[in-house]
């Protein structure tokens, strides 16, 4: 049928630019928590603060970037 | 938040964990308020390679480091003024609960004077001044030991704690000493059982043994005077080994820090060794980063002091003081230093010689 034709190439490419779009999201968050952890060892290695706290924040900020860039970029495909 | 965020959320958070302990936060974090980190071996993961060694991590209380660290930096400051009567001096740090440390000199003359050259300490260091007389050395009764030799020579690898022999004299061997930067290991001893000779690089080094001629392990390709350690490089025929001939043969896996052995002072643990004349002693631990000034015209740095004047004879030279090490197997020990000279003079007791960390220090080798 003519419509496959058009809309197999059309369908593949979606499908890779969906890869692309989560390579690119994966990579920024790993920058971005790197970051975040690389910020708060530099902040408990001069501090005396308890280790229960260094894991809360440490998880706690995840959690937030995780909402955060969740609404913000809107889901991959479709909700 | 939906299914696809709250994976996204483990799978980062798990990222996350994983980065903050590949960064080592658990080295801190996992401190007690009051307690700092301190390396206190270098210990080989795989007993059977001689590179794969790691560093041991201890937790101290923090008030005993600082006091230590005063007493390390005092103890050297006072070696290089080096003011008349000075003899020598060690830290002897005192036990976690009392917190503090000490540094104990050796002088010859007027005590009170020295204290008021000496001046202001800092808190929780206290100074042991000690009056030495200076005697002439005693002669040594060796004569009434065997030394300790092979009976024949049947494996490749020649362990420590035996007699062997320079041209000049009898010394002990020690356990196989590495050098990291050539990858070589080395048959080691002490240098001055090679006082006599003119040239002591290139001199030789054998093995008596019992009921056959004497076997060369090598020629002494270092010599070191001020560490009184002569590093031999094996000829080919025989290897040295990490074994040490004790009462129950015992096997080296690293060597003790400078913290290492201020620990086992504090806990007051005990040294071994096994010498060619007398064997297996133990003794405790009386002291670290000594520096010694009796015997020559330079003073000797980074010595440990342990034990008391039995230990050690003519012939034991050589041979290395060890730590049983409770962290691993049965047979494993640790290396503190080598053991070269003991005390003479009435009033201390001690056996003393270059700590193994000095050795590392100064010239990388290590056990």
């Amino acid at each position: 049928m003519s419509d496959d034709r058009r809309s197999r190439p059309r369908r593949v490419l979606a499908s890779l630019a969906a890869v692309v779009g989560v390579g690119t999201r994966l990579v920024l968050d790993a920058l971005v928590v790197g970051l975040w952890v690389l910020f708060l060892t530099l902040l408990f290695l001069s501090t005396n603060w308890p280790r229960w706290l260094f894991y809360a924040l440490l998880l706690g900020g995840v959690g937030l970037y995780v909402q955060f860039t969740a609404w913000w970029g809107g889901s991959t495909s479709g909700s | 938040m939906d299914r696809r965020e709250f994976v996204r959320t483990l799978v980062t958070g798990g990222y996350a964990v994983g980065m903050a302990h590949f960064l080592g936060v658990e080295d801190f974090l996992a401190a007690d308020d009051d307690e700092v980190p301190v390396v206190t071996a270098l210990v080989r993961s795989d007993p059977d390679d001689p590179w794969s060694l790691e560093e041991r991590t201890e937790y101290v209380p923090a008030d005993w480091y600082a006091a230590v660290q005063k007493a390390i930096e005092l103890n050297d400051r006072l070696s290089r003024v080096a003011f008349t009567g000075y003899l020598g001096s060690a830290v002897v740090p005192k036990s976690y609960d009392d917190g503090g440390a000490a540094v104990s000199v050796g002088v010859s003359g007027d005590l009170d004077s020295v204290r008021e050259t000496i001046g202001e300490l800092g808190d929780g260091v206290s100074l042991d001044l000690r009056s030495v007389l200076e005697v002439d050395a005693v002669e040594d009764n060796s004569d009434h030991y065997e030394p300790r030799m092979v009976e024949s020579v049947t494996a490749s690898r020649v362990p420590a704690g035996i007699a062997c022999e320079t041209p000049s004299s009898l010394a002990t061997l020690g356990p196989a000493l590495f050098d990291p930067e050539d990858e070589q290991e080395y048959f080691v001893t002490a240098e001055h059982a090679f006082e006599e000779q003119d040239d002591v690089a290139g001199a030789s080094l054998s093995l008596p043994v019992s009921s056959e001629e004497p076997v060369e392990l090598g020629p002494v390709r270092s010599a070191y005077p001020v560490e009184d350690v002569a590093a031999i490089e094996p000829n080919g025929e025989l290897s040295p080994s990490t074994w040490i001939d004790a009462p129950e043969p015992v096997r080296v896996r690293g060597q003790l820090t400078r913290w290492g052995l201020a620990d086992l002072i504090a806990r007051d643990e005990n040294l071994e060794k096994v010498g060619a004349l007398t064997g297996h002693t133990t003794g405790r631990v009386q002291g670290f980063d000594a520096v010694t000034c009796f015997t020559d015209d330079f003073c000797r740095r980074g010595q440990i002091r342990w034990g008391g004047e039995m230990d050690l004879t003519d012939g034991d030279s050589g041979s290395v003081s060890y730590y049983s090490d409770p962290e691993g197997e049965a047979e494993d020990v640790l290396v503190a230093g080598f053991n070269n000279a003991r005390t003479w003079w009435p009033g201390q007791s001690y056996v003393w010689g270059v700590a193994a960390y000095r050795v590392t220090e100064q010239y990388g080798y290590h056990f």
